[in-house]
C-alpha cells in the first residue's frame, strides 16, 4: 500500500544552517521558483529515499510577527497549507534567540521538531548542551544535528514521521505552549472566553494574538462589536498592571519563559580573553581604521577575478559562436540549400542573440561563485554594516555597494547581486539604479565619443563614469522621497552571525540556481527580441512588398523607417537622424551593437575593433554625424536609458512583478531622455549655437523641476533615517 | 490604536524623531538613559522600548526586551550603526533606533 503523503515544513532562523539542512534532505530533488508576489524563494523537494515525503522550505525568519514579507509567508504557509508536521531548526549556539520562534511554533497546534543543529560547533568549543532535559522542557522531541556533516538528519525525518503517524495530538499546544504569568495567562483566557466559539482551533493561539492586537491574525475571525470592545477591555487592564503595551508584555515574556526553559540546559565553556574567534576577526574587519582598506581591497580582488576572468571567458564564449558554431551552421545549412533568410535568421537572428546571453554565462558563475563564499562566510554583513551610513544617505542600503560594483562590469549580475539586500524596497531601488552605473559594454561608445568627437580628451571617460556614480545619488535620492519609496524606513536591525567556513555545497548549489535561472529566463527575452530585431534589421518594403536586403541597404530597413519616426522623438536632444536613432534602438540587444551598427550604417568594416584599438580617425565618418554637444547627448542618453534587453530580462527576474519591470524601464527612459534634453537644449545656449526658444525654456524648467525633486523635504519626516 | 498617555505618545514621539534624552513625561522633565547614552564595553538593562510598529517589534523579537542585558561591542566604523551583543549573540541597529531603547545601568 502506497504510504500517506507526509509534508514537513522547515523552519527556523536566518544563519541556522536551515539551507544545508534543506539540501542535505532532498539532495536534488528540489523545485524551485518564487513565492506569489513576492521575490522570496520557495523550495520544495521530497525526501531522500522517502518518495512520499516531502518538505517545504520556508524563509528564514526571527518570529511570526505580521511585519516582513518572509514572516507572513511563513505564517500563512503554516496556518492555511497545515503541513502534518514542522521541522524548526535551531542553532545551539544562539538557544534563546532561536528558541523565540519556536515557542512561537509550539502554538500552531501542529507538531513540532526540535534539530539542535551547529551541534558539532558546540562540542568543539567546549559547550555542553543538556538536549534532553531541553526536549522535556519542551514538549517536543530534540535531535542534536550537524547539518553539514549529515549528523542527526536521517532521525530528523523518522522522527517527524513518527509524530505524524502517532496518534496523540490530542491538545497539542495546551501541551507545549509558552506559560506566562499568572496575570496575562489569565488575561489570555479571559480573551478566548470571550472569542468562544467563534474559533474552532488554534484558540490559545488566537487568544494570544489578539492579546497582541495582531489585526492580521484576526482577519479571518468575525468577532462583534462589543466582543472586540471586552477584549480591547481585558488588554487594557492587563497593560496597566505591567506599565506596559501588549505586544511588550508578551515578548518579554516568551523571553522570560526561554530563559527558563535552557536554566541549567547549557553550560557554556570558559573562553579565553571572552572572546570568540568571530569577535577576533571582527575586530580587525569591522575596524575603525582598518575597515575601508580591507574592504576595499576585497572589493578589488573581487572586481579583478571576476572581471578579468570573466572578459577573457566572455570572448572566448563569443569565439566559440562567432568563429565556431556560427560558420559550421551557416556552411551547413548553405549545403542543405536553405534559402538566405532562413540562414541568416538562424546564424545571426537565433544564434548570435543566443550567444550573445550565453557569452556572459561563465563571468556570472565566476561571480556567483565569489559572491556565495563571501555570503557563507558572513562577509556580507559586515559590508552593510560599515557602509549603511554612507548609503542611507542616498535611499539605499549598505548591500546596494555590491551591486552596483559588479554592474561596472555587467548589469545583469549586478542586477541578480540585488538578491542579497533583504528589504523589498531597498533591493527594488538598486534594481532600477544599478543599470545607470557605465557597464563595460559602454565602453566602446564613451570611447568613440571622447576618442573621435572629444579628439581624445581625457576627461570624458572618468566623467562618463562620475556622471554614472551621480546619477545613481541624484536617482536614489529623488526616488527615496517619492510616494512609492517614503514610508516606512526598511528597518536595519540586523545580526552580525558568526563566520563560518564557506561550504562547498552550499556555494554550488547557489551559483547553479542563480546561473540557471538567468539563463532560463533572460535567454527566453533575448531570443524572441534578436529575432525581431533581425527581421526589422534585414527586410525592407519596397514597392508595398517585403523583400530581404543586403547589409548596404540598411537605410532602406523597416528598422531604419522606425529609426526615422523614433529621430522626432531624440530630435530635442540633439540626435535625430535616422542613424543614431537606430543605434540607440539595436543598443538594447547590447550596448556594443551601438557602435557595430554605426559600422554598417557608414560601410566600416569592423567599427567596434578599430575604437578598442584607438584608431579614432577610421571612424571620422561617425563623429561627422555629430558635433560635440550633440555627441555627448548622445553620450548620456545612451548610459543611462533601459539596458539591454539582457538586462531588462534580469529586472523583470529580480522584480517578480511586471508593473515593477515596467516602472523601472519606464523611469530609466525618462530619466536619461530629460537629462540628455537639459544638457543639449541648455548647451546649445551657451555654444552660440541657438538662441533661446520653448525648447530652452521647457529644459530649464525641467532642470528647476529636477532640482525640487532632488531638494525638497521629503513629505513623512516623523522617521530620521539618515 | 494602542493605549498610551498622550505623555508617553510624547515620549515615544521624541525619542524617536529628535533623539533627545530629555523627555518630558506627564508634564515632568524626566533624564530618560538610551542605548545611545552608553559607551563602547558599557552594559545595561532594558527597561521599556518606545516608538512602535514594525521596527521596535523587531528589535524586540531579536532579544531586545525589559530585563535583558545589553552590551556596546562597537560603532561602525562611521560612527553609525551600532553593534550591540544580546542574548549572547551580535546585532546591530541604526543610532535612531537606538533612542527607542530605554536603559539603565546596574548599580
Amino acid at each position: 500500500m502506497e504510504p500517506k503523503p507526509i509534508k514537513i515544513a522547515l523552519a527556523g532562523n536566518p544563519n541556522s544552517g536551515k539551507t544545508t539542512l534543506f539540501n542535505k534532505l532532498t539532495g536534488s530533488r528540489q523545485r524551485i521558483g518564487n513565492w506569489p508576489g513576492v521575490t522570496i524563494e520557495k523550495k520544495e523537494g521530497t525526501v531522500k529515499g522517502l518518495r512520499h515525503v516531502t518538505v517545504q522550505d520556508l524563509p528564514g525568519i526571527y518570529s511570526l510577527s505580521p511585519y516582513t514579507p518572509e514572516e507572513e509567508i511563513s505564517r500563512n504557509y503554516l496556518l492555511d497549507e497545515k503541513p502534518d508536521v514542522i521541522l524548526n531548526i535551531v542553532d545551539s549556539s544562539n538557544l534563546e534567540r532561536n528558541l523565540y520562534l519556536t515557542t512561537q511554533l509550539l502554538e500552531l497546534e501542529i507538531p513540532v521538531v526540535v534539530a539542535l543543529n551547529f551541534i558539532d560547533v558546540a562540542r568543539r568549543d567546549g559547550d555542553k548542551i543538556d538536549s534532553r532535559k531541553l526536549e522535556s522542557r519542551l514538549g517536543c522531541p530534540v535531535i542534536e544535528t550537524s547539518a553539514l556533516k549529515g549528523e542527526g538528519v536521517e532521525e530528523c525525518v523518522a522522527r517527524c514521521v513518527r509524530m505524524v503517524e502517532s496518534e496523540d495530538k490530542q491538545d497539542l499546544a495546551g501541551k507545549t505552549a509558552t506559560r506566562f504569568s499568572a496575570d496575562v495567562e489569565q488575561a489570555i483566557a479571559d480573551i478566548g472566553s470571550v472569542i468562544g466559539d467563534s474559533v474552532q482551533e488554534r484558540r490559545r493561539w488566537i487568544a494570544v494574538k489578539a492579546f497582541e492586537r495582531d489585526e492580521k491574525a484576526l482577519a479571518g475571525i468575525s468577532l462583534t462589536a462589543s466582543q472586540k470592545d471586552m477584549i480591547e477591555t481585558i488588554i487594557r487592564r492587563t497593560e496597566e498592571k505591567f506599565d506596559d503595551d501588549s505586544e511588550s508584555i508578551i515578548t518579554a515574556q516568551r523571553y522570560t519563559a526561554i530563559g527558563k526553559l535552557t536554566d541549567n540546559v547549557i553550560a557554556r565553556a570558559q573562553r579565553k580573553d571572552n572572546l570568540t574567534r568571530s569577535d577576533r576577526i571582527d575586530r580587525v574587519v569591522t575596524h575603525r581604521f582598518w575597515a575601508y582598506p580591507i574592504f576595499i581591497a576585497v572589493m578589488a580582488a573581487l572586481y579583478y577575478i571576476a572581471i578579468s576572468l570573466g572578459i577573457n571567458t566572455q570572448d572566448m564564449v563569443d569565439g566559440w559562436f562567432g568563429d565556431g558554431l556560427i560558420p559550421l551552421v551557416q556552411g551547413w545549412m548553405e549545403g542543405l540549400g536553405a534559402s538566405g533568410w532562413l540562414t541568416g535568421l538562424v546564424t545571426d537572428g537565433i544564434i548570435g542573440g543566443v550567444g550573445a546571453v550565453l557569452s556572459f554565462v561563465p563571468q556570472m558563475i565566476i561571480l556567483f561563485v565569489l559572491l556565495g563564499i563571501m555570503e557563507d562566510i558572513g562577509y556580507m554583513a559586515r559590508i552593510a554594516f560599515i557602509l549603511d551610513r554612507l548609503f542611507r544617505r542616498f535611499g539605499l542600503s549598505g548591500k546596494s555597494f555590491i551591486p552596483m560594483l559588479i554592474g561596472t562590469g555587467c548589469s545583469v549580475p549586478g542586477i541578480m547581486a540585488s538578491r542579497t539586500i533583504e528589504s523589498q524596497r531597498d533591493r527594488r531601488m538598486t534594481i532600477i539604479n544599478t543599470p545607470m552605473i557605465p557597464c563595460g559594454a559602454k565602453l566602446p561608445i564613451i570611447a568613440l565619443v571622447a576618442g573621435a568627437v572629444f579628439g581624445g580628451a581625457w576627461w570624458v571617460a572618468p566623467l562618463a563614469y562620475f556622471l554614472g556614480l551621480l546619477a545613481v545619488i541624484v536617482s536614489g535620492i529623488i526616488l527615496k522621497k517619492t510616494k512609492m519609496f517614503q514610508g516606512d524606513p526598511s528597518p536595519f536591525v540586523m545580526e552580525l552571525p558568526a563566520y563560518h567556513i564557506p561550504s562547498v555545497g552550499n556555494v554550488a548549489r547557489s551559483t547553479w540556481e542563480r546561473s540557471w535561472s538567468f539563463i532560463k529566463r533572460a535567454g527566453t527575452v533575448i531570443l524572441l527580441s534578436s529575432v525581431v530585431l533581425w527581421f526589422l534589421l534585414h527586410f525592407a518594403v519596397i514597392d508595398g512588398s517585403l523583400v530581404m536586403i543586403e547589409d548596404e541597404m540598411i537605410a532602406d530597413s523597416i528598422a531604419a523607417k522606425v529609426g526615422a519616426v523614433l529621430g522626432h522623438l531624440f530630435a530635442p536632444l540633439g540626435f535625430g537622424g535616422w542613424q543614431a536613432s537606430l543605434a540607440t534602438v539595436t543598443g538594447l540587444i547590447a550596448k556594443e551593437e551601438v557602435i557595430s551598427t554605426f559600422g554598417v550604417i557608414f560601410r566600416i568594416e569592423d567599427a567596434l575593433g578599430i575604437i578598442e584599438e584607438g584608431q579614432y580617425a577610421g571612424v571620422g565618418a561617425i563623429a561627422q554625424h555629430f558635433t560635440q554637444l550633440s555627441a555627448f547627448s548622445f553620450m548620456l542618453f545612451n548610459l543611462f536609458c533601459p539596458p539591454c534587453f539582457a538586462a531588462m530580462g534580469a529586472i523583470k527576474r529580480e522584480m517578480n512583478s511586471a508593473k515593477w519591470t515596467w516602472f523601472a524601464i519606464g523611469y530609466l527612459f525618462v530619466f536619461a531622455y530629460i537629462l540628455s534634453f537639459i544638457v543639449y537644449q541648455i548647451g546649445l545656449l551657451f555654444t552660440g549655437g541657438g538662441s533661446f526658444n520653448l525648447l530652452s525654456g521647457l529644459a530649464i524648467a525641467l532642470l528647476a523641476g529636477s532640482l525640487y525633486l532632488l531638494f525638497r523635504k521629503p513629505r513623512v519626516g516623523v522617521f530620521v533615517s539618515a | 490604536m494602542r493605549h498610551r498617555s498622550a505623555g508617553r505618545r510624547f515620549v515615544a514621539k521624541i525619542a524617536r524623531g529628535l533623539r533627545v534624552d530629555r523627555i518630558e513625561n506627564e508634564g515632568e522633565i524626566e533624564e530618560v538613559l538610551t542605548l545611545n547614552d552608553l559607551k563602547v564595553g558599557e552594559t545595561a538593562v532594558v527597561v521599556r522600548l518606545h516608538g512602535q510598529g514594525a521596527v521596535r517589534r523587531r528589535i524586540m523579537d531579536m532579544g531586545i526586551t525589559k530585563g535583558v542585558p545589553v552590551r556596546v561591542t562597537k560603532f561602525a566604523p562611521l560612527g553609525d550603526p551600532v553593534e550591540i551583543n544580546v542574548l549572547d549573540y551580535e546585532l546591530t541597529i541604526r543610532k535612531s533606533d537606538c533612542a527607542l531603547v530605554e536603559v539603565e545601568k546596574q548599580t
